[in-house]
């Protein structure tokens, strides 16, 4: 697994218009697989950018408890690669 | 630098919509000397958007939309009704309106793991998210607003004023966050505030200045949109004041 680039590159503060301008760019040039992002973050941003690179993007747990499947340390890594794989065909 | 203006667009225009709103309702605001009840009415329209979530609806869904909206309008009967009961107070109890609203969406989110997230997207939103499928139904949200509000006039009364400033917070603090909600409704009516002739034009004028300016600035700056609108808007409105006063009649 490879990071491309971040939508929120300063964590707590909302990303620049620039940035995301620069990120939108990048991803023309060279599309990612996908844009993850943790159960705790709001959707709307990893929506934003998955609907306008034409991505999809996917949800892990991050956690135990994170997601209805991930129960403990196994469950956690099963349901997070589960969910990785679905969007890497 | 590239300008991607496809970035840029669905934000303005969500601006120039609460733009179009809070111009006239804020100016009423400033009249009533209410000016912190978009705080506690926004607040209140969140903590319904917090008990839908509580409950278990799925977030950004019309059952959530149904909640912020029936709370915003409690809120605003409410306020109404203390208004005319204990009108020499209504400023604080509107403050305190606000303050336990705030408090009551701490507690109901401090076992809720996405509840940080949630609380900073209320307040600072994000501008940029604004999804344009969504900008026609807040446009006709918005002419809505805008026909009752001008069509009614004073007839519309204090609690036509209430219902309709409910309604229209409830769609902006969605799209664009509480900062600039505020910001909308107070600077331009603030700075306006002494002219007699051309005051809604003007106000309009320095509403959209202040977003188009702000998301210009966040292109070349590298800084978020929200907080730079926020600080245009008010400096364009400063910049206002010498101006208006010397044409307006003495």
């Amino acid at each position: 697994m490879r990071e491309v680039g971040a939508l929120e590159p300063k964590p707590g503060l909302p990303p620049s218009t620039a940035h995301l301008s620069e990120l939108l760019e990048q991803l023309k040039r060279g599309p990612a697989k996908a844009v993850v992002r943790a159960a705790y973050n709001e959707p709307r941003a990893a929506e934003w950018l998955a609907e306008r690179a034409r991505i999809p993007a996917v949800m892990v747990p991050f956690t135990v408890g994170g997601t209805d499947n991930a129960k403990d340390l196994f469950t956690l890594y099963d349901d997070t690669l589960t969910r990785l794989l679905a969007v890497a065909k | 630098m590239t300008l991607d203006l496809s970035i840029i667009w669905p934000a303005l225009l969500a601006g120039l919509l609460v733009t179009a709103t809070h111009v006239p309702l804020g100016i009423q605001v400033l009249k009533r000397g209410i000016v912190f009840i978009d705080l506690a009415v926004a607040q209140i329209a969140g903590l319904g958007v917090i008990v839908a979530d509580w409950l278990g609806y799925e977030p950004h869904g019309a059952a959530v939309q149904a909640a912020a909206l029936s709370a915003a309008l409690a809120g605003a009967l409410l306020l109404n009704w203390t208004e005319k009961l204990w009108p020499e107070v209504q400023e604080a109890v509107i403050g305190v309106t606000f303050i336990v609203a705030a408090n009551a969406a701490i507690l109901l989110l401090a076992t809720n793991p996405r509840g940080a997230e949630h609380l900073k997207d209320l307040l600072i939103g994000q501008i940029l998210w604004v999804n344009p499928a969504e900008l026609p139904l807040v446009a006709l949200v918005s002419a809505v607003i805008l026909a009752l509000w001008f069509g009614f006039g004073e007839r519309a009364g204090r609690i036509g004023f209430y219902l309709l400033f409910a309604c229209a917070v409830t769609v902006a603090v969605q799209l664009v966050g509480v900062y600039l909600v505020f910001t909308t409704l107070i600077v331009p009516a603030l700075a306006t505030r002494r002219m007699m002739r051309g005051r809604m034009a003007m106000s309009y004028a320095l509403g959209a200045c202040g977003y188009a300016l702000g998301l210009a600035l966040s292109l070349v700056t590298d800084l978020p949109p929200g907080p730079l609108i926020v600080c245009t808007m008010t400096v364009l409105g400063i910049v206002a004041v010498p101006l208006i006063s010397r044409q307006a009649p003495a």
